[in-house]
């Protein structure tokens, strides 16, 4: 009997091309390894959340990754990082990027300090 | 005098997502020593070349990022002296007893107006670097020095909104210098900031950053580019993910690599750079020059870099 390979599932960003995913592979690899772009790629440990996704059908298996990032109800209704998930079955995904902040804004606050200065 | 009676950034303490995988990271990779372990899993590392008995805590957590960063003072009276500086700045200081962290004495916290955890102390046991006082010899027993080799905690980027309030609490309280900033090319405002209390291009660094309380990196100091380059032979091992390098910065002109933890905390090592004392100018470099400032050889600076934190 001619040994079988282990399955591999493939991962699809919305409705772009099928990406292959070897076994034991996380998702946010076998995108970068297949040239796929849209899927950001920062601390590939679950931690920084860069490239949070929301998992649209398919089964995965899920391992350790920030609450900051990932709440708990946020990781009940499929929303993961994709440095973190490896496919249980071929896999549908949106991009959704790091969870936005209470603190949002693209330009940094200036304080100057400037009401201190006046009143001395 | 170069050395202030505030004398390094002596610990750091990280939340990690997963003990086991930290521990292997740090200790067996990066090559520090443990030295106390607590019953919740929070475990204490030196590295080699250090007195201390620790300067790097990881504590397991549901999220990454800095608990607080510690700054060594020289003695009791010095830490008196800071905190009434500090409450001369309108920055609260609360009083940690002896032993509040295992194995030190007491203890002045507070928060940086950037939003971390800070603390202040004078005192903590000392158990060496395996050389005896003496005739110490060059080297610790074999085997003492491992992994990536790293001799000391040297230095933590972090990152936070109110980079002017730092400036108060590192100069004013601290007694600290700049000794490079990177600006905005356009409306002068300082981006980066790197202070030095000691002969070291930076103790500390703080990078502007929306968000409040962000932890950028640890670095820890290796004695070589020979000892770098090692570093990213076990990194590429390992199959550590890598963010940048090995190549030179251009602040500090330290050699350099940085790197992630198993929960991502962002890590560096780093050698070289020049030395620093308090008569000399302080560089500037602007944001239109950031590629050169940040990674001086390749001169590019990945997107990540500036995005990412924990």
């Amino acid at each position: 009997m001619p040994e079988v390979s282990p399955r591999r599932w493939t991962v699809q960003i919305d409705d772009g091309p099928p990406t292959p995913c070897p076994p034991g592979t996380s998702v946010l690899r076998a995108l970068a390894a297949g040239g796929r772009r849209g899927v950001p790629i920062g601390c590939r440990s679950g931690g920084c959340g860069v490239c949070r996704v929301r998992v649209e059908s398919g089964h995965y298996e899920r391992g350790p990754m920030s609450a900051d990032e990932v709440p708990p109800a946020d990781a009940a209704v499929g929303i993961a990082l994709a440095c973190r998930i490896n496919p249980l079955s071929d896999l549908r995904i949106t991009v959704l990027g790091r969870r936005p902040r209470s603190t949002p804004g693209a330009l940094p606050p200036v304080k100057t300090h400037a009401c201190e200065e006046i009143r001395s | 005098m170069s050395i202030n009676g505030v004398l390094r950034t002596g610990e750091v303490a990280i939340r990690v997502l997963d003990i086991d995988a930290a521990r292997t990271h740090y200790g067996e990779r990066v090559g520090l020593i443990e030295t106390l372990r607590e019953a919740d899993g929070t475990t204490y590392y030196k590295a080699w070349d250090e007195y201390d008995l620790y300067s790097v805590i990881l504590r397991p957590a549901d999220s990454p990022g800095l608990d607080h960063v510690g700054f060594k003072v020289l003695d009791d009276a010095t830490l008196d002296d800071v905190v009434a500086k500090l409450e001369g700045l309108g920055i609260a200081t609360t009083a940690l007893a002896a032993d509040t962290l295992p194995k030190s004495g007491r203890r002045a916290q507070f928060t940086l107006p950037s939003g971390h955890t800070a603390h202040l102390f004078a005192e903590k046991e000392q158990c060496g670097n395996g050389m005896p006082l003496r005739n110490p010899g060059t080297i610790p027993p074999p085997g003492t020095i491992r992994g990536m080799r790293a001799t000391r905690l040297d230095h933590c980027l972090l990152g936070g909104a109110d980079l002017e309030g730092n400036a108060k609490v590192f100069i004013d309280a601290f007694g600290w210098r700049v000794t490079e900033k990177v600006i905005d090319s356009g409306s002068g405002i300082d981006i980066v900031v790197f202070y030095s209390g000691s002969n070291k291009p930076h103790d500390v660094a703080f990078v502007r950053n929306p968000e409040q309380g962000r932890f950028h990196h640890a670095s820890f100091f290796l004695n070589s580019v020979e000892d770098i380059y090692h570093a990213g032979d076990l990194i590429g091992y390992y199959d550590i993910p890598v963010e940048v390098g090995p190549t030179r910065h251009g602040a500090t002109r330290g050699a350099t690599i940085y790197f992630f933890d198993p929960s991502g905390n962002r890590n560096e090592v780093f050698t070289d750079g020049y030395i620093y004392y308090p008569d000399r100018p302080m560089l500037v470099w602007d944001t239109d020059h950031l590629g050169e400032a940040a990674f001086a050889q390749d001169r590019q600076v990945p997107e990540s870099f500036l995005t990412v934190t924990t």
